[in-house]
């Protein structure tokens, strides 16, 4: 036994220490700083800063462009993530439905958003969301006069959730495409034979064989939505009005003004909201199973 | 987006495999071919950007087709000094990431999946846990812990911190958690110790999560900005976003023509290796997403 | 030495340990000398190793193969650094005390960088302060000391479609009253927009605020203790730059991007914008050289009650306290603010000298458009060099959107930003 237990810290003991000196270290160095009043300027004489206890967390709270941070975020996520499951799902359907043609030319083209450069393609989007640009001249052509989307405080976030969709919907689909391939086809025969019409052997068949399948999905998008940052960071600045700060991106700015210690006590917000969520989704997702 | 959303919810529709209905069949290629159309479009712009004179990408009203094609800007881009030594740099700090994970998640993934020892549970307890910590949290304390282990301006210092992930090793031990017990019976009674099994019969059944982290570590890698900007104090240690940032964003003013073949240029390495291993990425997400 | 470092690693865990038993701040900073000590002027010897932005950095190595022919038994090593980020990365850099010798700072970032403790004083008699422009030494100086030698600098005046006041009849204002009329003159003659100007976007106070000083407004106490932003000359400025938008002369979606104004310029849906002498190479590239030559124009700013203040930035140097070769810094440094010297870079990068004497011949005394921005440069100023001035500015920025987005008024903003401003301090 006791010889199992070498060879086991021999498989993990490299990872482990390089995860306990550049993974674990940093973060209890920065959940410290979220309990002082550490900033730039004491960098260099770390020993010298004052325990502040959760007096961040109740600043945080008490700040208007927080708050409205928190709302942007979860305005993000609650229409993000759904949005892109569904879009995820819908897409997956479609190429494992059978199409032989051209079907790796759609899976690479459906993926090929989530391998780009977000600093490039902020350039295009800007030009897309243009008052004159080419989704307004799109909607145009079906009568509907567009908003000027990134200088409108109602319009900018939905014009950063479709870009987001846009953005990461090819690894759920990716996702999702393998969970499908794991429905066994004679189950939706049989439904099928029974007089199901198609739509019914989805939601009665496939859906529910793809609970855990959607679990990992959405832990995964919480995950990243609930960071959400790039987009207001090259897309808005947070702007117009402040309608695109996300938690994520006040903790950046917090990090430039040099307040590190407000920034770490804002990011690990972020990680109770991340834990929260993730929980709410396991304790749903879970008791349906 | 109209477009998205329309060839959804026609693809929900016809959702299972029928052969038989023809009109379906055309509907659905329509709907997906131009859901494609809308998703790759702003691809598109990018790359007919890329062989626009500056002048043209920035004109009001923006034109798809560039009126005057021209390489100049990817001519510019390598004419730049060192441009070679900084994709040589990107390619060996993002292979020496993948390979790191590949090894070092693959070890632990076993460890955790098959192995018993004193403090597991805890251990990928903290694990997990740390899967869910945004980047931005770590970054200052990171860097001072890197230049105090005397590793800033070296490869080291560009790999290490990302040579182990905790993503990597959770879905390496998702995936050969599955693996029959009976397998690993089978070859400890024919005699053969742990490092044998894992290198005879585990890692040869794990090409699927392995490339699954291949792809993504190399994604996050190659495009890692603000990690190489910090750790490299010299201009040998640049990779290819870091350059890329220095010719084409200035203080006033930004070179699109320089940034858009920059993108470009990025972007291409990234697609050939999804087209690569695109299956087994495929595969890999299949047994790692359903349990 | 790797054993003590990560000896100091070790010990800072320590520090997470001894924190919770409350190991607090000492408040007394202890007293400094007012200036590092002298460097000598010997020829500067070893190795030099400087970090510059974006194309400074690109063309440096250019001109520091200038000072290795005076200095030969001196080399300079330059790393050229994106201009993205690279306040992180100096900063960074400071905290863990592995820094190059030198490098370049842009004016709004001295104040942060300084009061980390992590660069020298500018040593007692190195430069003579008094050849620079003012605001341009303004913008060195933090918490009553020197911590940069001013290099190049910066400022805006008015760039207007000269094919349409032409065709108007008007010619550039001189006042604020001249202002309007003039722009609205534009906008008869086909401009959608008079004047393009930002509403809400990065540093949209370095546009807004020199509004502000024109009309003799002042952001800070004399003692540089408080910040007095609700008083009625700021607030005659903010009323000025309302009525820009309130009377649709300019957008009140102002650009938010990099790039995004020029086309607009070029097109002439937008008749005049206010920015450097980097424009003109930015329209050239989006109109062409003929339309830069016949249809732009350049003026100095209109005055206001007080003057015609622009907003000044640019580059300066600074030495690091963790530098190895710290007296060939400083050499380097000195030999670069020399006129001739001044003059030698102007011709490598157009970048505008920091040295008044600098500008006594050749284009730089010649050129129109160079004499508009030599004369706003007289008056030109910079924000305060406070350590809290970039936490400030986004508050100014945020408030500035409301009231350009009619959300806001004057009165009120500038309440709610003294508000803001005096919980955010002054650093002290």
């Amino acid at each position: 036994m006791a010889r199992r237990t070498f060879v086991a810290w021999g498989f993990c003991g490299p990872f482990i220490a390089l995860f306990a000196t550049f993974g674990v270290w940093p973060v209890v160095s920065s959940l410290s700083m979220s309990v002082t009043d550490i900033t730039a300027r004491d960098i260099r004489t770390p020993f010298s800063v004052d325990f502040v206890g959760v007096s961040h967390y109740t600043a945080l709270f008490g700040d208007p462009v927080f708050r409205r941070a928190a709302v942007n975020t979860l305005y993000f996520v609650a229409a993000g993530i759904p949005l892109t499951m569904i879009i995820a799902l819908a897409l997956a359907v479609a190429l494992n439905s059978g199409i032989r043609r051209a079907k790796a030319l759609f899976r690479v083209g459906y993926f090929a958003p989530v391998v780009t450069s977000v600093v490039a393609i902020a350039v295009v989007w800007r030009y897309l969301y243009e008052p004159d640009g080419m989704i307004n001249s799109a909607l145009a052509v079906i009568g509907i006069h567009g908003p000027d989307w990134l200088n409108d405080p109602h319009w900018a976030m939905p014009a950063l959730i479709v870009m987001a969709v846009w953005r990461h919907f090819g690894i759920p689909m990716v996702i999702f495409l393998a969970g499908l391939q794991s429905v066994p086809a004679d189950l939706l025969e049989s439904a099928r034979v029974d007089g199901a019409t198609r739509w019914q052997a989805f939601r009665n068949v496939t859906l529910p064989l793809l609970r855990p399948t959607t679990l990992v999905v959405a832990v995964l998008l919480s995950i990243g939505y609930l960071q959400f940052f790039e987009e207001p960071f090259v897309m808005t600045s947070g702007g117009p009005l402040g309608s695109t700060t996300s938690i994520s991106y006040y903790a950046y700015q917090q990090f430039g003004f040099g307040n590190y210690g407000m920034a770490s006590a804002a990011s690990y917000v972020l990680v109770a909201a991340i834990a929260l969520l993730s929980f709410v989704q396991f304790r749903i997702f879970r008791a349906k199973a | 987006m109209t477009t998205i959303t329309a060839s959804t919810t026609a693809a929900t529709a016809t959702h299972t495999a029928s052969r038989s209905l023809r009109p379906a069949r055309i509907l659905l290629y329509g709907a997906l071919a131009l859901g494609l159309i809308a998703t790759l479009a702003p691809f598109a712009w990018m790359f007919l950007g890329s062989v626009k004179p500056t002048g043209e990408i920035v004109a009001a009203p923006s034109a798809w087709l560039p009126r005057s094609p021209t390489l100049g800007n990817f001519g510019q881009l390598l004419s730049k000094q060192n441009f070679g030594l900084y994709f040589f740099n990107s390619t060996v700090v993002a292979a020496s990431c993948v390979l790191g994970n590949l090894l070092f998640s693959s070890m632990a993934g076993y460890a955790f999946a098959k192995l018993d020892f004193a403090g597991k549970k805890l251990l990928f307890g903290l694990v997990l846990t740390m899967l869910i910590i945004p980047g931005v949290t770590t970054f200052v304390p990171l860097f001072v812990l890197v230049s105090n282990l005397g590793m800033s301006n070296s490869y080291l210092g560009l790999i290490l911190p990302f040579v182990v992930t905790p993503l990597g090793v959770f879905l390496m031990r998702q995936f050969i958690r599955d693996i029959p017990d009976s397998l690993l019976e089978a070859a400890r009674l024919d005699g053969a110790g742990e490092v044998r099994i894992f290198l005879r019969v585990v890692v040869p059944l794990c090409r699927p999560p392995l490339a699954t982290l291949a792809i993504l570590t190399f994604l996050a890698q190659w495009n890692n900005f603000l990690w190489p900007l910090v750790i490299a104090q010299t201009e040998d240690h640049y990779t290819l976003p870091v350059a890329l940032a220095l010719f084409s964003v200035g203080a006033n003013g930004t070179n699109y023509g320089l940034l858009l073949a920059g993108a470009v240029t990025v972007v291409t390495p990234i697609v050939l290796l999804f087209l690569v291993l695109q299956k087994q990425f495929i595969q890999g997400i299949a047994h790692t997403g359903i349990k | 030495m790797f054993s003590s470092r990560v000896a100091k690693t070790l010990a800072g865990g320590a520090a997470v340990a001894l924190l919770m038993a409350g190991c607090g701040r000492s408040d007394a900073r202890s007293a400094e000398a007012p200036a590092g000590a002298a460097v000598d002027t010997q020829p500067a010897n070893g190795t030099i190793t400087v970090w510059a932005m974006g194309t400074e950095g690109e063309l440096l190595p250019k001109l520091a193969a200038e000072f290795s022919k005076a200095n030969p038994d001196a080399k300079v090593e330059v790393t050229a650094v994106p201009w993205q980020d690279y306040a992180k990365k100096v900063q960074t850099a400071i905290a863990s005390g592995d820094t190059p010798d030198a490098t370049m700072v842009g004016a709004v970032d001295l104040a942060a960088f300084a009061s980390m403790g992590g660069l020298e004083k500018v040593p007692s008699g190195l430069v003579d302060q008094s050849t620079f422009y003012p605001g341009a030494v303004q913008s060195t100086e933090f918490e009553g000391a020197e911590y940069g030698v001013p290099w190049y600098v910066e400022t805006r005046s008015l760039f207007y479609r000269k094919d349409l006041a032409q065709a108007a009849g008007v010619s550039a204002p001189k006042t604020w009253d001249e202002y309007g009329p003039f722009l609205k003159a534009l906008q008869q003659h086909g401009a959608k927009w008079g004047l393009s100007l930002p509403t809400g976007a990065n540093a949209t106070w370095q546009s807004v605020v020199p509004f502000m000083w024109q009309a003799g407004a002042e952001l800070m106490s004399a003692d540089g203790k408080q910040f007095t932003f609700d008083t009625p000359d700021a607030r005659k400025g903010l009323e000025f730059y309302q009525q820009f938008i309130t009377s649709k002369l300019s957008n009140p979606n102002g650009p938010v991007s990099l790039g995004e104004i020029e086309p607009q310029f070029v097109a002439g849906s937008t008749a005049a914008l206010i920015s450097g002498p980097w424009e003109e190479g930015l329209l050239k590239s989006a109109g062409g050289e003929a339309f830069v030559k016949d249809k732009v124009g350049v003026a100095p700013l209109p005055a206001g009650p007080k003057s015609n203040a622009s907003y000044i930035g640019g580059g300066q140097w600074s030495v690091f306290k963790d530098a190895r070769n710290r007296d060939g810094a400083w050499k380097f440094i000195r030999w670069m603010s020399a006129p001739e010297v001044q003059k030698t870079w102007y011709g490598l990068s157009g970048d505008l000298p920091a040295v008044q004497s600098a500008w006594s011949e050749g284009k730089l005394a010649t050129d129109p458009t160079l004499a508009v921005f030599r004369d706003q440069l007289t008056t030109a100023q910079s924000g305060p060099n406070t350590t809290t001035w970039r936490q400030v500015t986004a508050v100014l920025d945020a408030e500035f959107e409301k009231v350009a987005k009619g959300v806001s008024t004057p009165q009120a903003a500038l309440k709610e930003i003294q508000q803001r401003a005096s919980t955010i301090g002054t650093g002290e």
